[in-house]
């Protein structure tokens, strides 16, 4: 039998930019996870997002985004928020993963969207007034 | 911020590079440039044993590497995945691609 744990809730800034992934690791360092497969997975397929997010984001509203965590015993929700134009056009232009070789850059590109794919429940973007969120859910519903 | 550092030694004639710390969007360009390099001389064991974190970019260079490797007649082997790295590899739908060693007498 799982005990049953209050949900904890966790959350931070970070800036945009190249800095902001190993930011999301030291972070994500100091949350309490009774699960270490499911913090694992929060920390893989976190960082794919923050690295796509941050890719195709251009310059973000206020130079940063909001990182929140919800996480209990078995499930976590990790929300991205932010403002960018550029990613509400990214992500409306829509397409299938693929993985593919980069010859100028030497390595199989494509790879993240397959990882976020398996290592999450369920990924959501959100658009609206308040501004742009990525909600990612893992573990057991 | 964790480093990544590295430490590389020669073993029967193959190189073996011992990653510690992430394998992030951050850290893979220095990932990258000693595994290329290492690849292009001898048979490479990668040890993940000590990386905390491994991005889709790192598994695209191992990925690329190893393809590369086989060109040039030689090979790259996976050696101790931390239990990060096992599921960074499973979540690519690759783990095919992927040769893992448990023990370096395998090769021997």
């Amino acid at each position: 039998m799982i005990a049953s744990i209050e949900p904890r809730l966790y959350s931070s800034v970070l800036p945009e930019g190249p800095l902001a992934v190993p930011l999301f690791e030291d972070w994500l360092d100091t949350v309490s996870f009774s699960d270490r497969k499911l913090e694992d997975r929060v920390k893989l397929a976190g960082e794919e997002i923050l690295d796509n997010l941050i890719r195709h984001s251009g310059p973000l509203a206020g130079g940063s985004l909001r990182i929140e965590l919800r996480v209990d015993a078995q499930t976590a929700r990790l929300t991205f928020h932010f403002r960018s134009a550029a990613f509400r056009r990214f992500a409306r232009s829509g397409g299938t993963p693929k993985a593919d070789y980069d010859a100028r850059d030497r390595r199989w590109r494509g790879l993240g969207l397959f990882m976020i794919g398996y290592l999450t429940r369920r990924v959501a973007y959100h658009t609206g007034l308040q501004g742009d969120r990525i909600e990612a859910e893992f573990g057991a519903p | 911020m964790n480093q990544l550092t590295i430490e590389e030694r020669q073993e029967n004639g193959r190189t073996v590079l011992e990653f510690a710390g992430p394998v992030n969007s951050y850290t893979f360009t220095e990932f990258q440039e000693r595994v290329y390099k290492a690849v292009k001389k001898a048979d490479l064991v990668v040890n993940l044993e000590k990386v905390t974190t491994l991005s889709s970019a790192g598994l695209g260079v191992l990925m690329a590497a190893m393809e590369e490797a086989e060109e040039g007649g030689r090979k790259l082997w996976i050696f101790k995945p931390s239990e990060i790295v096992r599921l960074a590899i499973e979540s690519t739908g690759f783990t095919d691609k992927f040769p893992v060693l448990k023990t370096l007498k395998d090769l021997d």
